[in-house]
């Protein structure tokens, strides 16, 4: 039993209204000076705020249902019908998609804020901030669609968002080839999940093809069909929440501006995969093998994304390589059935990987668009608040107790090997101990140590409207842990049982415990490293051997790109070269000829004369009359 | 009582007529405030229209008047198309005579005495009512064309129009008359029950008396070989008049011809042999002598005489029931929005006589004027049927309806027309975008054309949403 809840369309509407209206402004006043940025930024932040309160409205509604019928949905109109198929266009929240909706709001609204400030001057903010606008509204559409398709709508919505976001600074052609890269390979994954759902249409769709209508037929489904589909949207979400083989992508958009980089490729776009598998879960539980498999393509992510991220040098690419690894984590909870345990991965990654990046943007900014770590150091004299707000970011990252990451990522862990994984576990704890390595090596090249900037002494810390937003999401990364605490520390693993996902097992006293010892243990020792390495000082490091193989990502983007770019472009040439001019282009430019002629021909009895006019009626008359007569005899 | 209400919109539209012929004869009004005038009344007869439309009981075919005039929804939605093109076309009008010559003030006068003679068109219901409204709005349309006596283009013009015009008239008033002399009756419920009871070929003068009329018929729409005169004509009128001509005067034309043919199954099936050939011929040959042009008016004159015959399959794919109006009506629509639209942004691009209006003179338009050029382009796209656009539904809906009525080749051969004419409409196309601008584009006048123009484009795409029921 469904109840209606007419928030939903409200919640999507108002910041789809909000990039219209930013879109008509800018092109409105883009002849003329324009309108200063900060005032689009302030337009843009109401819609973001507004989605939000809603939401919380949302959550009031949604806690007043009985636990078991826990569905608000809002049905717009018939979408299309075709054949057999009727899609509805409506609109549905569940738990799940109403934590989603609370964090992406209230992230997407401080970020909103933050880019006020961050944005200041720029001329084409017009354009930045209708965009972003448009992103929550698609995002939002993705989160709380009623069915595949209608996610689908927002899937390819804030795919195009990220595109325009990525190649925002489009001066640079580094920038638009990083939008480009993005979008292409984003389709490659879509091509996956559209194949997916066609599957998932034929073999289930024919009688409704919204979600509750797939979760009441999924039994249907036989083993190898679960699988099938499973794997392909499952491509599908390797794509949007860059997972081996197409994480390539996510690096090169950190070309966007900051803000960017926190809201869509690290705290809500790319989790959409993640969410994704979750939403499908009564699928996914039809397939245990699928579910494996995406165990162990995400574990792998997280340990190249780790692997990466300890040798880079760019401030924004170890972020990123970061948030591969942790969407990495994410994936071994869907996958292996905990989903609530990822899904609270994403929920807590949200809030440190956005301060983190958002923290970022602020160095970033207050060296002059400086990204090298190596060219910083001892900033944190100079920049009190974003250090200390980053540096709750990090221990949250790393997982130090009792700060947000560490319960998410050792519930995942903990269903790793309640599941019979131990590898994964293994490998589990091994990532973590990498990450708490290089979060930290960020911390101490950046912050401490001796200045290596020129500019040293000019550095200011940023304005108000973005430290606020730093603070409130430090309050978060330190404060989220804590609704879903095991019943090993004295929780009730409150969000679980909220989310109900899946069917609640009793808790495992010496698999937690030996977990939290482990990650504890190898979080110690990373922070240990680093502390020696780059405490007091750090010298930059030349990297020799396996090294400087993993500062240069394994070469994976120059074997993608032998592998498939130059043999792609180079059949295009072929075809340009041979196929076209010699097969192709002979019998068009015939009938072109034809046509011509043809043309000529006829320009040439329509003489002018009226005279000549009235004949063509009088020979027409005749053929006419002759064809009557024919009728009329025969 | 009832008769009345059916007649509102053909009221008022007429009291309009004689209210601006009375204002232009004491000179009241500058030409803007004419201009914005006639606009308003055209909008209040679009409105009066419409409220008769939503809110009368029709019946399919009311008779009002001792059957001279039939009121029906497609008659209505006929009368909403024409009302919709005389205001667009005044609004155009504004700003082409801010920078050419030629303006009377009775011009407002001809276009709403026109948008009656067009009405009266859409719901007569015998011949010798409908050759009347012809008439009405056949003299209305040649002052407009040629009220610029000075121009010797215009003069040119309206003399082509005028004597082949008689000339075809004469055939249709020959033919009432066989036809009266042949069943007895001029009215079309008269017809169609004389002929549901003997058939047409038992009367040899009646069967000649129809080919007559249908004569007269395929001039107005310009269907091959009766089209020569559209090329000089839509040529040497001014621009809005030339849109307003190609929009409204065909919707009413086709309005009647459908309700002639289709008043009962006999009369389409002796003439759907006929048409068939006539049809393609009109694709094929219209299609030839638009890629020929060199003048973006001519072009869009003989891409006019390929979108009759796209409307010419929908009538030989017609069945009696409404299916078949409804589609050319939809077909009328799309078009007269895309074609209101072009004349319209040209109205204000052309500048001061018409200087611009070859291909060649709108080389590079969109570095200067991005917006107009998007929006030609959007009209462009819609006449030559890519989706999103109204004019790719129309298509759609014609060429299913040929297939669904079982006409396979006229349909396949509907679709190579259509891939044909893209050829010429990209043209214009390519010359705005791929060529760097030689001229300034300097437009003056106040910007109350662009604005219609812009509302059409929106339009092109808001129609194209509209369902149509089938």
């Amino acid at each position: 039993m469904m109840h209606h809840s007419a928030l939903l369309l409200p919640m999507v509407i108002l910041p789809l209204a909000g990039a219209f209206v930013l879109g008509v402004l800018r092109l409105a006043t883009v002849r003329e000076r324009g309108m200063a940025a900060h005032h689009f930024g302030i337009i843009a932040a109401f819609g973001p705020i507004l989605s939000f309160l809603l939401a919380l409205g949302l959550l009031v509604q949604i806690n007043g249902l009985p636990g078991h019928d826990r569905v608000l949905s809002q049905s717009l109109y018939q979408w299309f019908a075709v054949g057999e198929m009727r899609v509805n266009f409506g609109l549905m929240a569940d738990p799940l998609a109403v934590l989603m909706v609370l964090f992406v709001t209230f992230v997407g609204s401080l970020i909103h804020i933050y880019s006020i400030g961050y944005m200041k001057g720029d001329p084409n903010a017009g354009a930045f901030f209708a965009y972003l606008n448009l992103f929550l509204g698609a995002m939002l559409i993705l989160v709380l669609g009623s069915g595949p398709l209608v996610m689908f709508v927002g899937w390819e919505g804030v795919g195009l968002c990220s595109y325009l976001l990525i190649s925002y600074y489009n001066d640079d052609r580094a920038n638009v080839a990083a939008g480009n890269k993005a979008f292409i390979v984003n389709r490659i994954g879509d091509l996956g999940f559209i194949l997916g759902l066609a599957l998932l249409f034929w073999a289930i769709g024919d009688t409704g093809f919204d979600y509750a209508d797939l979760r009441e037929r999924a039994p249907e489904l036989t083993p190898l069909l679960a699988l099938t589909v499973g794997l392909l949207l499952f491509i599908g979400a390797t794509g949007k929440s860059a997972q081996l083989p197409l994480y390539v992508w996510l690096p090169d958009a950190m070309a966007g501006p900051t803000p960017v980089s926190a809201l869509i490729h690290a705290a809500t776009m790319v989790t959409a995969g993640v969410y994704m598998v979750a939403r499908f879960s009564f699928l996914y539980m039809q397939s245990v093998p699928a579910g494996v498999i995406i165990a162990w393509v995400g574990i792998l992510t997280a340990l190249l994304g780790a692997i990466f991220g300890m040798f880079q040098r760019d401030i924004k690419k170890i972020l990123a390589y970061s948030t591969i690894s942790q969407l990495g984590y994410m994936f071994v909870g869907v996958g292996l059935a905990a989903y609530s345990a990822g899904i609270f991965h994403v929920f807590t990654h949200a809030f440190f990987k956005a301060l983190l990046f958002l923290g970022a943007g602020s160095v970033i900014t207050a060296l002059h668009h400086q990204q090298d770590i190596w060219r910083m150091g001892g900033l944190k004299k100079r920049l009190p608040i974003t250090y200390v707000t980053m540096l709750i970011g990090a221990l949250a990252l790393a997982g130090v107790p009792p700060l947000a990451g560490f319960f998410s990522k050792d519930e995942i862990l903990v269903a790793a090997l309640a599941t019979g994984h131990p590898v994964i576990w293994l490998l589990g704890i091994l990532v973590a101990g990498m990450t708490a390595y290089y979060t930290f090596r960020l911390i101490f090249v950046v912050f401490h140590g001796t200045p290596r900037d020129a500019h040293y002494e000019e550095v200011t810390e940023s304005l108000r409207v973005m430290t606020i937003p730093l603070m409130i999401l430090a309050a978060g990364a330190v404060l989220a842990g804590f609704i879903n605490l095991p019943p090993i520390l004295g929780g009730h693993q409150l969000l679980s049982h909220w989310l109900g996902l899946e069917a609640h097992h009793s808790p495992h006293i010496k698999l937690e415990l030996l977990t939290i010892l482990a990650s504890l243990t190898v979080c110690a020792v990373g922070i240990g490293i680093a502390y020696r390495r780059f405490i007091p000082t750090a010298v930059e490091p030349v990297y020799h051997g396996f090294a400087r193989f993993a500062e240069a990502k394994f070469h994976v983007d120059e074997l993608y790109d032998s592998l498939f770019v130059q043999p792609l472009l180079g059949a295009g040439a072929a075809i340009r070269r041979v196929v076209e001019p010699r097969i192709v282009d002979g019998p068009v430019q015939a009938v072109v000829w034809l046509y011509r002629a043809g043309a000529d021909a006829v320009s040439a009895v329509q003489s002018g004369y009226v005279r000549v006019y009235a004949i063509y009626m009088v020979v027409g008359v005749g053929l006419l009359s002759f064809a009557v007569y024919r009728l009329l005899v025969g | 009582m009832a008769d009345l209400l059916a007649l509102l919109p053909l009221i008022v539209t007429t009291a309009a007529a004689i209210v601006v012929m009375l204002v232009a004869g004491f000179s009241l009004f500058g030409r803007e405030v004419m201009a914005l005038l006639t606009t308003g009344l055209f909008m209040f007869c679009f409105f009066v229209q419409a409220a008769t439309l939503v809110s009368m009981p029709f019946f399919p075919y009311q008779q009002t008047f001792g059957s001279m005039l039939a009121v029906s929804p497609f008659s209505g939605v006929a009368g909403l198309i024409i009302l919709a093109c005389g205001g667009f076309s005044a609004l155009a009008s504004q700003t082409y005579f801010g920078h050419n010559k030629g303006y009377v003030p009775e011009f407002y006068a001809m276009l709403l005495f026109a948008a009656c003679g067009m009405l009266l068109l859409t719901m007569a219901a015998e011949l010798i009512t409908l050759f009347i409204a012809l008439e009405i709005m056949s003299l209305a349309v040649y002052v407009l064309v040629g009220a610029d006596r000075e121009r010797l283009l215009r003069a040119e013009a309206v003399l082509k129009y005028l004597m082949l015009g008689a000339f075809s008239g004469g055939f249709f008033v020959m033919g009432a008359m066989f036809v009266y002399g042949g069943l007895g009756t001029t009215s079309f419920a008269g017809i169609s029950r004389v002929l549901a009871e003997s058939g047409l070929f038992t009367s040899p003068l009646a069967t000649a008396g129809f080919l007559l009329i249908l004569i007269c018929f395929l001039f107005k729409i310009a269907a091959v070989p009766f089209h020569a005169w559209v090329v000089d004509v839509y040529d040497g009128a001014p621009l809005p008049v030339t849109g307003f001509m190609a929009t409204a005067v065909k919707t009413a034309v086709f309005c009647a011809l459908v309700n002639l043919l289709l008043t009962d199954g006999s009369l389409l099936s002796v003439w759907r042999d006929i048409l068939w050939y006539l049809c393609v011929v009109t694709l094929f040959t219209g299609n030839l002598i638009a890629l020929g042009q060199t003048n973006i008016k001519r072009m869009l004159a003989a891409s006019g005489i390929v979108h009759s015959g796209y409307l010419l399959i929908a009538i030989i794919s017609a069945d009696v029931t409404g299916a078949s109006r409804t589609v050319i009506g939809f077909y009328l629509a799309a078009y007269a929005l895309a074609t209101l639209g072009i004349f319209s942004a040209l109205s204000t691009l052309s500048g001061n006589d018409e200087k611009r209006i070859s291909f060649a003179d709108f080389n590079g338009l969109a570095k200067v004027h991005p917006y107009s050029a998007a929006m030609i382009t959007v009209f462009l796209l819609s006449m030559a049927g890519i989706p999103p656009t109204a004019g790719f539904m129309a298509k759609f809906y014609i060429i299913t309806a040929a297939f669904s009525a079982g006409q396979l080749v006229l349909g396949v051969l509907g679709l190579i027309s259509t891939i044909l004419s893209i050829y010429y409409y990209v043209r214009l196309i390519a010359a705005m975008y791929f060529t760097t601008p030689e001229d300034d584009f300097a437009i003056t006048g106040l910007a109350l054309a662009p604005a219609g123009t812009a509302v059409l484009a929106v339009a092109v795409f808001g129609f194209s949403l509209y369902p149509l029921g089938w």
